[in-house]
């Protein structure tokens, strides 16, 4: 009778356990969601060459781009997505060409301090020259709500 | 001694011959050799000027004050910042806040920008899409008065939050 007890308390024990590493498996590997807006995993802290703008701004800093080049047929380019540490929101970007309505790329949020660089676009660019948007959406840290956004227009080079 | 004495000698000549640059160079099956260099460049689409914008709309009755600066900006050459309105988040674009009384009744308030020199922008009638706001040569701040149009409206109720948001468009254009 003894045993009979110890042997369903030792398969009730297995199961919690089981259970236990099953949740705790699944919470760990969930990527990290800010105010509904996933975290980009490939984000990584970035620091720009020299001080890109004033402490003492308010607002939202949004980076300009100047001339983009792309490599042709090859949907693998570096583009530095930068959301500067001033900022108390998350980022996300969105890339479109010319008056397209489909973005092309499309990041997750990118916090404060933090860029993607190598970015895989939706399709490979034929050699030519484009009109990029760069569309910055920032949202609020915590509750998710958006602010005021802008769209960048550069010119993109695909050689 | 001797010995030694050429071995440091050639050991000497060995360490010389090593520190003098050398190019690249292959050889061809046909036994001649070809010198050339690898040139390797990477092209960094990094970002080269930050625009800093209103991060919320926040208007008073007497009108508030908004600045929009740009900032670590060189080598435009003949372009400037152009700074401009590239939409809202309302019907058709326009420069409106809305929100809703207690008892679920909706109400708007229009508002416009303006400006030292006398310039308004709103928006009447026609899109005002990509009316520029503001722009730059170089790093600075530039401000502009925000107004609520108070008047000729039936729509605007008293004790209502009005909330509403801009598009920015930002792009390097010749200067005029």
């Amino acid at each position: 009778m003894k045993k009979k007890y110890v042997a369903v308390f030792g398969a009730v024990l297995m199961v919690v356990l089981i259970g236990a590493i099953f949740i705790l498996g699944n919470a760990f590997g969930k990527p990290e969601a800010v105010g509904g807006l996933l975290l980009d995993e490939n984000a990584q802290e970035w620091e720009p060459e020299q001080a890109i703008a004033s402490e003492d701004a308010q607002g939202i800093q949004i980076p300009g781009y100047g001339t983009v080049v792309f490599p042709s047929n090859e949907k693998e380019v570096s583009m530095t997505l930068y959301n500067p540490k001033e900022n108390i929101c998350i980022f996300q970007f969105s890339l479109y060409i010319d008056d397209e309505n489909t973005p092309i790329y499309t990041s997750e949020g990118i916090e404060p301090g933090k860029a993607v660089q190598e970015i895989t676009l939706n399709r490979a660019l034929s050699k030519g020259e484009y009109t990029l948007r760069i569309q910055i959406d920032p949202y609020d840290a915590q509750s998710g709500a958006k602010h005021n956004n802008a769209i960048v227009t550069a010119l993109l080079q695909v050689i | 001694m001797k010995k030694v004495f050429a071995s440091l000698l050639a050991g000497a000549v060995c360490l010389s011959l090593a520190a003098l640059p050398v190019s690249a160079g292959s050889a061809t099956e046909a036994g001649d050799i070809e010198l050339g260099t690898n040139f390797t460049f990477e092209y960094k689409n990094d970002p080269t000027y930050t625009v800093t914008i209103p991060d919320a709309l926040t208007i008073e009755k007497e009108g508030s004050v908004m600045s929009i600066e740009a900032s670590d900006v060189e080598n435009l050459g003949d372009q400037k910042i152009s700074v401009t309105i590239a939409g809202t988040d309302k019907f058709r674009d326009q420069m409106l806040l809305e929100g809703k009384t207690e008892d679920g009744q909706q109400a708007s308030l229009r508002y416009y920008f303006e400006f030292e020199d006398g310039r308004r922008i709103e928006t009447v009638g026609s899109n005002i899409n990509g009316t520029e706001i503001v722009s730059f040569t170089e790093n600075a701040t530039k401000s502009f008065t925000v107004k609520p149009i108070l008047e000729g409206s039936s729509s605007i109720k008293k004790g209502v939050t009005y909330t509403g948001s801009m598009t920015y468009g930002i792009e390097l254009v010749p200067v005029e």
